[in-house]
């Protein structure tokens, strides 16, 4: 079921994106039954779902701090060689580049969005077995 | 936790910034390139290295070649220099095969100095001669993956076979000049990393370096750190 919620909110995202976050949320639904018997849990379908949500929330946060974060450390680490802006194509970007701004207002804002439903905090874990734990109590 | 109330507000969030996504989405491979190539510097760097950026066009401005089109002299190049060690990188560089006339795409090249034209030769330039390559690397927005591994392979076996010879390649190791790398953004899947080491045991000089944005933001914290290793790995 939760997979169809990923599927729906997937859908407003470009192509190649749109695919990631089905295709990763779809191989954590495929690995429950191992997820569950990890954390010691009883197999419970409310969890489960929302187990499969947040794996496709957990990819579309990635997406996102992945492409701010490579543009950033790049622009700070040419800065160490006196290089303060990059030409792709036809776009110029540098910190004040509506790009780079673009990008990082996308980001901050999506992490106050998972703030506000207080899940940012499973996104930043490492392990679906303790997703799954705190999801259980 | 209301799924639902999460859905429609991650909908109205994207709707919200859907030309940021597709700007995203369009140069995802170009982005993750530039981090490549400064990612490489920066390992240069890590070990000791001057590091010199020339730029075409404009003093302070990189210019990223975006795919095997386009003339070298008219995009940037990043010169490492160490003693009497000088190799200078370069994006998405073509190269002849080492077996044959073919000609490979190599995401960052590594190559001997002056051998790339700095501006248009009066013969036409089509690709680096297989010789003038040191190393190269590759780049993958993907989780890392056995046919993934296989592919790589096949790719330093046909541009770079020294790498997999029984004879270690001279200078090229962590400290030196990097071996054939595969970079990538994803974590090993299924039993890649049991193949990463078995390359080891058999004597493959390649090097993998899985998760690569947390290894470049662990790299911006501290600047001796080479960003495509971790402390404990040796090869």
């Amino acid at each position: 079921m939760s997979l169809d919620a990923v599927k729906e909110f997937a859908n407003e995202l470009p192509y190649r994106f749109r695919e990631d976050v089905i295709g990763y949320a779809r191989s954590v639904k495929d690995v429950l039954p191992e997820i569950f018997h990890e954390a010691r849990c009883p197999f419970n379908e409310m969890a489960a779902n929302q187990l499969i949500f947040i794996a496709g929330v957990k990819k579309l946060y990635s997406i996102c701090t992945s492409n701010f974060w490579i543009i950033e450390n790049s622009l700070f680490m040419l800065e160490r060689s006196e290089v303060h802006a990059v030409q792709i194509g036809s776009s110029t970007i540098h910190r004040e580049s509506d790009d780079y701004l673009a990008l990082a207002v996308l980001l901050r804002q999506l992490e106050n969005l998972l703030s506000e439903h207080r899940i940012l905090h499973l996104i930043h874990q490492r392990s679906y077995g303790d997703i799954l734990k705190e999801l259980w109590s | 936790m209301n799924v639902d109330v999460i859905k429609q507000s991650l909908i109205q969030f994207e709707r919200r910034h859907s030309v940021a996504f597709s700007h995203m989405s369009s140069r995802q491979s170009s982005i993750l390139e530039l981090g490549a190539i400064v990612g490489v510097q920066e390992h240069y760097r890590s070990n000791g290295f001057q590091i010199r950026v020339e730029n075409p066009h404009q003093a302070g401005r990189f210019f990223v070649k975006l795919s095997s089109r386009g003339d070298p002299w008219k995009y940037s190049r990043i010169i490492v220099t160490k003693g009497k060690i000088t190799a200078e990188l370069h994006m998405n560089l073509v190269v002849e095969g080492a077996h044959d006339k073919g000609r490979y795409c190599v995401d960052v090249g590594i190559v001997n100095p002056n051998r790339v034209p700095r501006k248009k030769p009066q013969l036409k330039w089509t690709c680096l001669p297989n010789n003038r390559l040191i190393s190269f690397v590759e780049v993958k927005r993907l989780v890392i993956y056995p046919m993934l591994l296989a592919q790589f392979i096949g790719e330093v076996h046909e541009i770079a076979p020294q790498f997999l010879g029984c004879r270690k390649v001279y200078r090229c190791d962590r400290y030196r000049h990097l071996p054939a790398t595969l970079i990538a953004l994803g974590h090993f899947s299924a039993n890649s990393s049991e193949i990463k080491e078995s390359f080891h045991k058999r004597g493959y000089q390649v090097h993998i370096a899985e998760n690569f944005d947390v290894r470049v933001s662990l790299a911006r914290v501290r600047s001796t750190r080479s960003p495509l290793y971790w402390d404990h790995e040796k090869y």
